[in-house]
């Protein structure tokens, strides 16, 4: 076997896995700023005294939100199994910021692949690293 | 007669207005701002309580950082950074016809918790989604930027030497009708309204129409600002 060709393609190759785990890490470091944000928020509570009394009936409906249910402020790493597709999206969004972005970047098809592949595991590691390799396939 | 009269007509007036004032104002001679949030008029005073002290998330003192570090005073080149009585202003003269926009930068688990009234909400990470995502394009229609289409080079040639409006123009967006936006997020410590400033500038929004509340809910809270819960 040629030598120099082998040097070059493992130089190649080298090249390309350290552009891949580049491309993961600053991934994951939007996923985990968003993810410690959420986390953060989990702590906050609005002072009572500096909340304007509850007002007269709505101009329009409020915006109906499953985060504060007891699932959501949970600190648990997986999301609830047997999911339908937009109560998975939602969960996703409420729990997993960061990871739900990438996830809506994908298209129609790539989702329902996650969302299929979610059905069969609810690890939201596991989810994560699938919306990656959807993103980096051309 | 008439002096007695006047001096007691004086007198009933100051003690009036005296006994009207509330006695933690916002700065002498202005106790109240009036904003319209979700549709209803909001009253923003401070608390009154002079034993009042801060609880639960806001009186932390310290937070892991990265990510929660100390942000500069001045976010980016252009952008100026102001205090609450600047953003009182910006409230009543801009906010009531939509000539600018105050903006809740944070994420929605933060902004469900509770937002200084008047606010909208536009996520930091919406300005930093693709140039066509609907998110995106939908957040800088709101804010006043029309998108472009077919420029064609000659255009933009001219554009870019100034002329045609063209120092607030990119290849996809027209900034010269986008409106005067005032940023927040949770404070000093808060790293998400420097990130929208700095995704806003990337996409060509001008400098000079963008405002960095630094203070933001932390300042808010330490102040016994009023806040609203979205929805409520």
């Amino acid at each position: 076997m040629d030598c120099k060709k082998l040097h070059n393609g493992l130089i190649v190759f080298c090249g390309f896995v350290f552009l891949w785990g580049m491309s993961s890490a600053s991934v994951f470091a939007a996923d985990a700023y968003t993810d410690a944000l959420n986390a953060e928020a989990d702590n906050i509570n609005v002072d009572p005294l500096s909340e304007k009394p509850a007002a007269s009936a709505p101009t329009e409906d409020a915006p109906v939100s499953s985060g504060w249910s007891e699932d959501a402020q949970s600190m648990s790493q997986d999301l609830p199994p047997n999911l339908g597709k937009e109560d998975f999206e939602e969960a996703m969004k409420v729990n997993f910021y960061g990871s739900y972005m990438f996830y809506n970047r994908l298209d129609a098809g790539e989702q329902m692949e996650v969302f299929e592949f979610y059905r069969t595991t609810p690890s939201i590691q596991a989810v994560r690293e699938r919306i990656i390799e959807l993103k980096k396939s051309p | 007669m008439m002096m007695i009269r006047l001096v007691f007509t004086l007198v009933v007036l100051l003690m009036t207005s005296a006994g009207y004032a509330l006695e933690v104002q916002i700065e002498p001679g202005k106790d109240q701002v009036q904003v319209i949030n979700e549709g209803k008029l909001v009253k923003i005073r401070r608390i009154q309580d002079l034993n009042h002290q801060l609880t639960g998330g806001f009186a932390k003192t310290s937070r892991k950082c990265p990510p929660f570090c100390i942000q500069p005073m001045h976010v980016a080149p252009g952008v100026q950074t102001v205090g609450e009585l600047e953003l009182f202003e910006f409230m009543e003269n801009k906010l009531p016809g939509e000539e600018g926009f105050l903006i809740d930068a944070r994420v929605p688990s933060w902004y469900e918790k509770g937002t200084i009234p008047g606010s909208i909400n536009i996520p930091f990470t919406t300005f930093e989604l693709k140039p066509d995502d609907p998110k995106l394009v939908a957040a800088l229609e709101k804010l006043g930027a029309k998108k472009r289409t077919d420029v064609g080079g000659i255009s933009r040639s001219l554009e870019s030497m100034g002329f045609m409006g063209g120092d607030m123009k990119t290849d996809y967006w027209d900034f010269n009708h986008a409106k005067e936006l005032v940023l927040w997020c949770n404070g000093p410590w808060c790293g998400q309204s420097p990130h929208a400033i700095r995704a806003l500038l990337k996409l060509g929004y001008p400098p000079e129409k963008l405002y960095y509340y630094r203070g933001g809910m932390q300042m808010w809270q330490i102040f016994g600002l009023t806040t609203v819960v979205p929805g409520s």
